[in-house]
């Protein structure tokens, strides 16, 4: 009998780890293996089989994507052999809309939004620190001495000229491989703690993806379009997610072609630890830093403007040419109001925390069913509410 | 707020109002000092790493108060048996967290288990496996990820890399303090479904007094003896 029951739990135990142990992904692939010869990047196509987007990360399904023109997806399938993914369009996503105004009333929220700034800083760090560009730094990866960090700097001064507390964080997270996020956990919350109050947080990479998909002419000047990456997994998603639609909802308007997309992936990429984290990919491993530093300083400002607000100006197509004939389309220099981000995001950040605890407090009330009798949690829950038990 | 520290909060307030103590009193800790050892947990992530050396640093509640409680839950194993499985469950579970860390992908998102977590649970069920009880557990998950990072460390020295090895660096955010709670955790569900699996506990005879474990069938045969002499 007993040899029986200890054969059985041997075997719930194999059963349980085996569970486990399929949960993580088939393919075991060793630390920076995206730069073989053979593209080492998911495609993205729509339901007409047209090119979407790519991306150096795994795509799975349920992740979503927001094109440049904000029409949303959610993936549906994988093909993770052919590196493909395909999606299912949802819809238009609706920016946040900011008010038109004129160069007075302009000129007078300039004076009110300067005030605001306070001493909130933005803090900066890179979680592969080794990511680097091939056209400027000779090799996709350097080990602790990536190029990312003279982009990383680059973004910070920009930041730093804004009038904004930008704290970088230059500390070595690697090597590469599947601990370098624990790493890189370590610095923000040692960045957090100490720069508070925060108003946001950025880990800052490199895709690698060919050159083209990052490709881009702001103004008129050649630079790298960026990625903005947000993790699904956590409690911050939500006031996450409102920074990311501001941020490219100004960058549309002031340095379009400035926002490559929004990747809505399954990773946590640390953004629990406060709201308003975000990870860019600032640019692809084939594209020159110079590029890349360049769009650095344009994120910089559309950042500023995103979290502590601020004025910018719009080159939109103006009214259609009263005379057919006149086919040179003429553009209308408008301006927009923007108020800081505070207290939206701290709705979205409540409204996170509430539902983990609403999950939180559903899993132990599991737990406690399984580890407790069913008279033992109505004498638990008796005591809990001050009946005494009888004798 | 972060999930883990709203997770110690949530797990703080269950053990004032008393569930969990089944769990408490297995590792031999009082309501008492489980909320003293947690508090220092939460109060010591806010305070800066103490430097150890030169890329060397170790943070007060991801790492010191965590390892001041594995090792009060260590003194306070049975016999000597359970301390040798400890220490074994310590040493795989930090072989183990360390080759995960090489062999699993990169990307988070690549992972169905949140890098944070994935390593709790790898110490976990390696604890549990070898440990068999819920102090055991509790030790490798907490000694296990700071034998991984102290062995990254020395490789990342070999290698001429400088990135600093800081023990529960993130306070109680840390894969060291997560993995601990989730060995525990783990052990814990584990260890019920088993016994509800077969009908109860095999130790049917073991029962708790004054903060042991202890054989009931010889309690009771004591106790009898000292009535029956008081009773004389």
């Amino acid at each position: 009998m007993k040899v029986k029951s200890k054969s059985r739990v041997k075997s719930a135990i194999l059963i349980l780890a085996t569970i486990l142990f399929t949960m993580l992904p088939a393919n075991v692939s060793i630390a920076d293996d995206w730069y073989e010869d053979e593209p080492g990047y998911f495609t993205l196509f729509d339901e007409e089989g047209k090119e979407l987007t790519s991306m150096a990360g795994e795509m799975f399904a349920d992740d979503e994507y927001i094109s440049s023109d904000n029409k949303h997806y959610s993936v549906s399938r994988v093909d993770k052999k052919g590196r493909k993914a395909h999606a299912k369009y949802l819809g238009e996503i609706e920016l946040p809309e900011f008010e038109e105004v004129t160069q007075l009333s302009m000129e007078l929220s300039m004076e009110a939004l300067a005030a605001q700034k306070g001493d909130r800083s933005v803090l900066l760090y890179c979680t592969h620190s080794d990511e680097s560009y091939v056209p400027s730094d000779g090799q996709p990866s350097i080990p602790s001495k990536g190029g990312i960090y003279d982009v990383a700097e680059s973004f910070r001064n920009a930041l730093e000229k804004k009038g904004i507390k930008a704290v970088l964080d230059k500390t070595s997270h690697d090597p590469h491989d599947a601990g370098a996020y624990r790493r890189s956990r370590q610095t923000a919350v040692d960045l957090i703690r100490k720069n508070m109050p925060v108003a946001a947080v950025f880990d800052l990479h490199r895709d690698a993806t060919p050159k083209h998909t990052y490709e881009t002419n702001v103004n008129g000047e050649y630079m790298s379009k960026v990625r903005i990456v947000i993790g699904k997994r956590n409690q911050n998603r939500k006031a996450n997610e409102e920074l990311a639609y501001r941020i490219k909802a100004i960058a549309d308007k002031a340095y379009p072609g400035l926002i490559k997309d929004i990747y809505i992936g399954r990773g946590e990429y640390n953004q629990e630890l406060s709201p308003r984290s975000l990870l860019f990919e600032f640019g692809t491993h084939e594209i020159s830093k110079e590029a890349v530093q360049k769009s650095a300083s344009y994120m910089a400002d559309v950042v500023n403007k995103a979290i502590f607000g601020g004025v910018f100006k719009s080159k939109e197509p103006a009214a259609a040419p009263a005379k057919p004939e006149v086919k040179q389309q003429s553009t209308k220099e408008k301006s927009y109001r923007v108020k800081p981000i505070n207290q939206e995001t701290q709705k979205g950040a409540g409204r996170g925390i509430l539902w983990f605890v609403i999950i939180a407090a559903v899993g132990i009330g599991i737990f406690a069913l399984i580890s407790k009798s069913g008279n033992e949690m109505a004498g638990g829950l008796g005591n809990l509410f001050g009946r005494k038990k009888r004798e | 707020m972060s999930v883990g520290l709203t997770l110690l909060v949530v797990v703080g307030i269950l053990f004032i109002f008393g569930i969990g103590h089944n769990v408490l009193d297995r590792m031999r800790l009082s309501d008492k000092t489980a909320l003293l050892f947690m508090a220092g947990i939460l109060i010591g992530s806010f305070i800066p790493n103490i430097p150890l050396g030169r890329r060397l640093s170790i943070n007060i509640g991801g790492a010191i108060i965590p390892l001041i409680l594995a090792i009060y839950v260590f003194s306070k194993a049975g016999t000597t048996k359970e301390r040798t499985r400890s220490i074994l469950a310590a040493i795989l579970a930090g072989i183990g967290v360390y080759i995960a860390g090489k062999l699993l992908p990169h990307e988070p998102e690549a992972m169905l288990i949140d890098p944070n977590y994935v390593y709790g649970i790898i110490a976990g069920i390696i604890a549990y496996l070898f440990g068999r009880s819920r102090r055991a557990s509790f030790i490798a998950g907490i000694v296990g990820v700071m034998l991984a990072d102290i062995a990254q460390g020395v490789i990342n020295y070999m290698n001429n890399l400088r990135t600093p090895v800081r023990l529960g660096g993130a306070g109680a955010v840390d894969a060291v303090v997560i993995s601990g709670f989730l060995a525990v955790f783990l052990a814990e569900v584990i260890g019920e479904i088993r016994e509800k699996i077969q009908g109860g506990t095999e130790k049917k005879h073991m029962g708790y007094h004054k903060g042991e474990f202890i054989n009931l069938v010889d309690f009771d045969a004591e106790e009898g003896e000292g009535e029956g002499e008081k009773q004389k």
